[in-house]
């Protein structure tokens, strides 16, 4: 790789740099643990302690290879040498070691003075070769006779052995010589490349900073830079030749041909002194098992979305891995490499086309993988920061949860609940297998336009793992997994659907009503067992799907009904919603209040092109994202004292129930469910204070959300007065309603009479709702013990005939011609 | 003779020149060095409206031109270029400055410049390239260039497998419309500024020296082995044309009220409301006895000079307005005759028109957002942006027919299309696709949506607007030539009066006073004398008609006589939607 290596005169004195380096490889020793403390510059401890660590971690996986003999024998150990860099050159020339990587920390605390290391960060390429120079003459002799050691010989060792034996053989009378004034016999004449069996690497210091793609300019050539990107492809790995070897056929030795650049052009003519003298034309022929080849891959990185000014595309470059670097990205890998940013010129065709563009491109050094956490989210000093500074807010309950859909104005409990819901209870595994789950399951019903896809879709977005759907959009295949065919291997697979890539997420389900009833009840095992069982074409199995459910619903004909009662509005099955712990009805009413602020709203942001500002300061999503993250690392506990005091809250409440249901008015079930989703709650408050024991305080607030959820209930029927929901006009109501969805039963039961003459036009996309006629209807509600007067006041209530998914009653007003004459 | 230095951020004319010749792939000799000098200094010297426009067809390599684009991939690296050695005399090319091998090469030398890929300004109409093409004294030639780039635009697909001048198939998917392979114009661009930077999907226009170039791309070693060898040859020859850029560049699009007066003295006059509206009318089928239109043509007009103004946070944009023109059902007959003369109506008044009639093979086939080729791995891309059927200039007016969809199944790219389409007109930001990048990553636009069929649109729009049932009755034309320079004047001068629009405190105050009388007494009156319920929704149309409507007064100021106005025409919008 000569060819790329950018010489620029900087003034430097290669000889005694190379001195220094010599110095350097042969006396460093690492820093023992109590003496390094003081020894050290201040600024460098941190540093130190982290690379003390790995180095020791890295020792003592180097004492394991090692081999048996060498393990706790203090007295072995102590006549090792104690350089760091020598001992690794034993390994080297024992075959024991391939990478050889130089961390440039070591340089800078061996000598904090150094003028080596900027200038090895400027000049990089030129200071890979001193060192492998240096490296060169301080590696020992391979220790071939220790019997531990089972050192294979390559073919190289055979070569050069071959060459010694002619040498022995023939004497000193130079006839034999090639190759320039080394000769036969004397390892100098082979390339050094070719006897390097080790790849050299720099690790650049930690304190360097890691750049953007775009970042890379021009200066930087030549330079030990350090770039964080995600890796995008990477190619096949393929053998990289350094040193092509021939044989000619001539005069029988061996020649070796360095090569710098990725194209070459062979060597045909045997260049040897013989040769030349006698004009013998010696013919050459490649020799695959003499040439040294060393592993190389391409790959792209790309910058991260972070990186990328607003408005930009993200850009990419191209990094080349060398030897042991090889095979150690894979795509979709947050990367931070370091490495030599060099131009290659074009070569060959491309060059006489091109003029003088160079490509540029970067040689890696050192890899380093970013830990994968919930999506790419790394913990910066500034984030922590943030986080203790929220620990301390006293408000911080209230704060968070306002700082979701900060946009949308007012639904405080809701978003309390939404907040634990992000936050999670603690989900506690039995010891016989069975598990009771700590995701909290919310359902938010009500009117349309009312916010709630904003808020689904807001938490699908804070969420570490959310998924949104639409009932409508999926069916219980959707939501859960399938098995499907490979179409490209023929095999069958398991693909799975939005709840199990919710795992360990969230689950959004909008229009959870306008969901197919066998789909839902799909939903039911995940939302207890929080499993997925498969029995499908052959595979039976059960994945996980550790999820909460956020659902959000309209209830019964879309818009809330004050007249009926709350269960019938919510429609919902029973099983369904004891499986929410909390569900909320969140209801559009006009009030001028509302309405006003809602036009000022509108006019404010076509006045002054923004959102009027919030009167208090929401938390940044990734903040809170982190903060929510750091909360569900504690799994809090309940103390004897909370859990009898739960204990009893829940027997009220069993009661209560009791009373209501002797009441004929209750609107939810108290279960054991409900006592779960009441410890839910308390834990992820505990959770939200980071305190590991639930507090009376969580406990208190969780029986009020449970209280509130219900209250919305209670609420809204309260406008209406106690027992409305059961007044004749509503059941009246009712009867025409499981007619008109019946509709051909009830022409059934008129006995094949024609319906009615007139022609009119029922409305499109409504054809289930056949016309009914009068005469049926009356019959069936006398029947049932109405009177007509209550039929009468059932039909002209405009509540009913406003709402055009009650069109049966428009129907019948329509079938009279003249309304209501007949009675 | 010393030559103007153009910014001190980019090199020397004379220096570029230098470079750019020396990268010219058939080397010049020590004479034409001198005179391609000479022939920059005195075309630049002309200024720019006399500089020659770029013409894949006839423009000379090595000579200046310029070219009015859009930017469609920005994402190359900058590229690294060693200029030739300075002081060797005006331009000449060095006969052997630098070794070529690279072995003795001082890489401090090395400079660096910025390359992007730019096409045609996409569903530019004749009309406007005429304006903005012609010199002052080359109208006959300009005319000439136009015919001949209509003739290549109409038939690309016979142009396309044997012009010399097409471009290679690398940047066949670079172009946004689909069916045009390798027949329309585009350039790489070559601005010797590191920190220059243009943002995707803008338009431009530049004024450089006209070469051939290598594509950026990546090395082979990304492919498959058995691709790699195919395109080995294909590779190396893939030389594309280059523009080395020599003044500051200068933004097209949206077209601004100066450009077109700065043009022709004569385009300045602009027509009247009354005669847009009628112009605009007269596009639309007419009602029953002939009747104009002029509800439809007016909420149309608020369409056309929609525009994105600002940005609320949410992703709102403001200022625009997309429009459904809903045909009378069953109106089978005319086979899409009605979106066609709307078309060509509109294509007549307005810079940039893109036409999408959409179907299933469209959906299926051609990509709506761009795709960085990574994901998109084919042979032939290289490592590029692909352009997006959406990816146009700021101010385009897109121009949708739903009734040519049919049904069918809707594979997973017609669904990440059909997604790609409701999101920009909702939002006014498309999606760009790049790997490990998430599906909100985009670049905003400025788009104006209008879409017709018969049924309600299924994309997000505004406002549905009923057009009236046509009668069979053929009707003459108009007796006079419509004054379309002048209704395009108009529509640029109103469009470019959104900056200016002031909505009083006193108005907004009376508009929450009316939201809350309208809440409470409705809308009006429906046909069955029942109240017409007004929500949220409502509140934001009329804020998004009124804004656009104040344009046209001339104080440009939302006020009361605005909101009276935009009520009336959305009652009447609201009774047509009630009747049909």
């Amino acid at each position: 790789m000569d060819g790329t290596l950018p010489t620029v005169n900087i003034g430097v004195d290669y000889e005694a740099e190379l001195t220094e380096i010599k110095e350097f490889l042969e006396h460093y020793v690492k820093p023992a643990r109590p003496a390094r403390a003081a020894g050290l510059p201040r600024d460098d401890d941190a540093q130190a302690e982290e690379d003390g660590e790995e180095s020791d971690a890295d020792d003592e996986l180097e004492e394991g290879l090692n081999g048996m003999d060498m393990d706790d024998d203090e007295e072995a150990r102590a006549r090792r040498p104690k350089a760091k860099y020598m001992k690794m050159f034993v390994k080297v020339a024992n075959r024991q070691m391939r990478d050889l990587t130089i961390d440039l920390a070591d340089l800078q605390r061996h000598d904090p003075t150094t003028l080596l290391l900027p200038h090895i960060l400027k000049n990089t390429k030129r200071y890979i070769n001193l060192f492998a120079q240096a490296i060169d003459t301080l590696l020992p002799v391979p220790a071939y006779n220790d019997p531990n050691l089972d050192i294979v010989e390559d073919v190289l060792d055979v070569i050069m052995e071959q060459r010694r034996q002619i040498n022995r053989e023939r004497g000193e009378d130079g006839e034999l010589r090639v190759n320039g004034p080394g000769g036969v016999g004397d390892e100098s004449m082979f390339p050094p490349e070719l006897m390097r069996r080790y790849n050299l690497y720099f690790k650049p210091p930690r304190n360097q900073q890691a750049l953007a793609v775009r970042s890379v300019r021009g200066t930087h050539l030549g330079k030990l830079i350090t770039v964080r990107g995600i890796v995008t492809r990477v190619s096949e790995v393929k053998p990289l030749l350094l040193v092509n070897a021939y044989t000619c056929d001539t005069c029988g030795n061996e020649i070796f041909q360095e090569i710098a650049s990725k194209s070459f052009t062979p060597l045909a003519e045997c260049p040897s002194e013989r040769c030349t003298i006698d004009g013998g034309r010696g013919k050459l022929h490649m020799q695959t098992r003499a040439s040294r080849f060393r592993p190389f891959q391409e790959v792209r990185i790309q910058e991260m979305a972070d990186q990328v000014p607003v408005g930009h595309i993200p850009r990419s470059m191209t990094i080349h891995l060398y030897g042991g670097l090889t095979r150690t990205v894979n795509p979709g890998d947050v990367i931070n490499v370091a490495g030599i940013f060099l131009p290659t010129p074009y070569t060959g065709f491309r060059a006489m086309r091109a003029g003088l563009l160079q490509d540029t491109y970067m040689e890696a050094q050192y890899v380093h993988q970013m830990k994968k956490q919930y999506h790419n989210m790394e913990l910066t000093p500034e984030i922590e920061l943030a986080i203790r500074d929220l620990q301390t807010d006293h408000h911080l309950y209230a704060r968070l949860a306002n700082s979701i859909a900060p946009e949308i104005y007012g639904h405080e409990d809701v978003k309390k609940a939404l907040l634990l819901l992000l936050v999670g209870g603690v989900t506690k595994n039995v010891n016989d297998g069975m598990k009771i789950r700590g995701d909290i399951n919310i359902c938010l019903m009500g009117d349309p336009g009312v916010a709630k896809s904003q808020l689904l879709k807001y938490i699908t977005k804070i969420a570490p793992r959310g998924v949104y759907t639409t009932g409508k959009g999926s069916s219980g295949v959707g939501l859960t997994a399938a098995v499907m065919r490979d179409p490209v291997t023929d095999e069958m697979v398991l693909e799975g659907g939005a709840l199990v890539l919710a795992d360990n997420g969230i689950c959004c389900i909008d229009e959870f009503d306008k969901m197919e009833e066998s789909d839902r009840t799909a939903i039911h095992e995940v939302m207890e067992q929080q499993t997925i069982s498969i029995s499908k074409a052959g595979i039976t199995t059960t994945l996980n799907a550790r999820t909460s459910i956020l659902a959000a619903a309209n209830p019964l004909y879309g818009r809330y009904n004050p007249k009926v009662s709350p269960v019938e509005n919510i429609n919902l099955p029973a099983a369904l919603l004891s499986r929410f712990d909390i569900l909320f009805l969140i209801l559009d009413t006009p009030s001028r209040e509302d309405d006003e602020r809602l036009a000022h709203h509108v006019a404010y942001v076509h006045m002054h092109n923004t959102h009027p500002t919030l009167d208090f300061e929401p938390i940044e999503p990734t903040l809170m994202r982190h903060y929510i993250a750091e909360c569900r690392k504690i799994r809090p506990i309940v103390p004897p004292a909370m859990s009898e005091y739960i204990v009893n809250s829940y027997v009220q409440m069993r009661k209560q129930q009791k009373e209501e249901e002797a009441d004929e008015k209750f609107h939810s079930y108290v279960s054991a469910r409900t006592l779960l989703g009441v410890l839910r709650l308390s834990q992820a408050l505990a959770r939200l204070r980071m305190d590991d024991t639930v507090g009376q305080g969580d406990v208190d607030e969780a029986l009020r959300l449970m209280e509130c959820s219900k209250a919305s209930l209670y609420e809204h029927q309260a406008t209406r007065g106690q027992g409305e929901d059961h007044t004749p006009a509503s059941k009246i109501f009712r009867i025409i309603k499981d007619m008109a969805s019946a509709p051909r039963q009830a022409r059934k039961a008129r006995g094949g009479r024609p319906s009615s003459a007139d022609e009119f036009d029922t409305d499109e996309g409504e054809e289930d709702l056949d016309e009914l006629s009068m005469i049926d209807v009356r019959a069936r509600v006398l029947a049932k013990g109405f009177t007509e007067t209550q039929l009468m006041e059932t039909i002209l209530e405009p509540s009913y005939n406003a709402d055009a998914e009650l069109s049966p009653l428009l129907v019948i007003v329509r079938i009279d011609g003249y309304p209501f004459a007949n009675f | 003779m010393p030559v103007p230095v153009t910014k001190s951020a980019m090199l020397s004319v004379d220096e570029i020149l230098r470079t750019a010749m020396r990268e010219h792939p058939e080397a010049a000799t020590r004479g034409e060095g001198r005179r391609v000098v000479e022939e920059v200094r005195r075309v630049l010297g002309r200024g720019p409206m006399r500089t020659p426009v770029y013409d894949p067809q006839t423009t000379a390599q090595l000579s200046v031109c310029r070219f009015r684009c859009m930017l469609q991939d920005t994402g190359y690296p900058l590229e690294v270029y060693l200029p030739p050695a300075a002081g060797t005399d005006d331009g000449d090319v060095e006969e052997d400055g630098v070794d070529r091998d690279g072995e003795n090469m001082d890489w401090s030398r090395l400079k660096e410049r910025w390359v992007g890929w730019a096409v045609e300004v996409p569903g530019e109409q004749p009309w406007i390239k005429q304006i903005l093409d012609t010199t002052p004294l080359e109208q006959g030639i300009a005319a000439q260039m136009e015919d001949l780039d209509l003739a290549r635009r109409h038939s690309p697909s016979s142009t396309s497998t044997s012009s010399p001048t097409d471009l290679p198939q690398a940047v066949h998917g670079k172009w946004p419309l689909p069916g045009a392979k390798g027949s329309y114009a585009g350039a790489l661009i070559k601005i010797y500024d590191p920190n220059i930077a243009f943002r995707p999907g803008t338009a431009y226009e530049f004024i450089g020296i006209l070469s051939r170039s290598r594509l950026p791309a990546s090395s082979d070693d990304f492919l498959p082995p058995s691709i790699a060898q195919d395109s080995d040859e294909n590779k190396e020859d893939v030389l594309v044309p280059a523009i080395h850029v020599l003044t500051e560049p200068y933004e097209v699009y949206p077209l601004k009220e100066a450009t077109l007066a700065s043009v022709d003295a004569n385009v300045g006059v602009s027509a009247g409301r009354e005669e847009v509206i009628e112009y605009l009318a007269g596009l639309l089928p007419r009602g029953e006895s002939s009747e104009l239109d002029r509800t439809a043509a007016e909420v149309l007009l608020l369409a056309l000079i929609s525009r994105v103004t600002s940005k609320a946070p949410g992703s709102v944009p403001l200022g625009t307005l997309t429009l459904d023109l809903l045909l009378p059902r069953g109106s089978t007959s005319d086979e899409g005759a009605a979106f066609r003369r709307l078309v060509a109506g509109i294509q007549r008044v307005m810079p940039l028109v893109v036409d999408v009639e959409l179907s299933l093979q469209l959906l299926s086939q051609h990509a709506f957002y761009p795709i960085s080729s990574h994901v998109a791995a084919s042979a032939s891309t290289g490592d590029s942006l692909q352009a997006g059927l959406l990816q146009l200039a700021p101010g385009t007016a897109v121009l949708v027919n739903e009734d040519t969809l049919q049904g069918g199944d809707l594979q997973d790219r017609g669904v990440r299309n059909l997604k790609a389409l409701a999101d920009t007109v909702r939002t006014q930001k498309l999606r760009y696709e790049f790997p490990y990048v998430s599906e909100e990553f985009g670049m905003e636009t400025d788009l104006a949506f209008v879409v017709m069929g018969q049924g309600k649109s299924l994309l997000p729009v505004d406002l549905h607007m009923p057009l009236l049932k046509p009668d069979d009755a053929a009707h003459p034309g108009p007796s006079t030539a419509p004054n379309y320079l002048g209704i395009a004047t108009y529509l640029v001068h109103s469009r470019a009066a959104s900056s200016k629009l002031e909505i009083p405190a006193n108005v907004a105050e009376f508009i929450q006073a009316e939201f809350i009388r309208l809440r409470k007494e409705g809308h009006g009156v429906d046909a069955k004398g029942e109240k017409i319920p007004v929500g949220e929704a409502d509140l934001r149309n009329w804020m998004r008609m009124g804004r656009l409507l104040a344009l046209m007064y001339p104080e440009t100021t939302f006020n009361q006589e605005v909101w009276k106005r935009v009520l009336e025409l959305d009652l009447e919008r609201k009774m047509r939607m009630a009747a049909r």
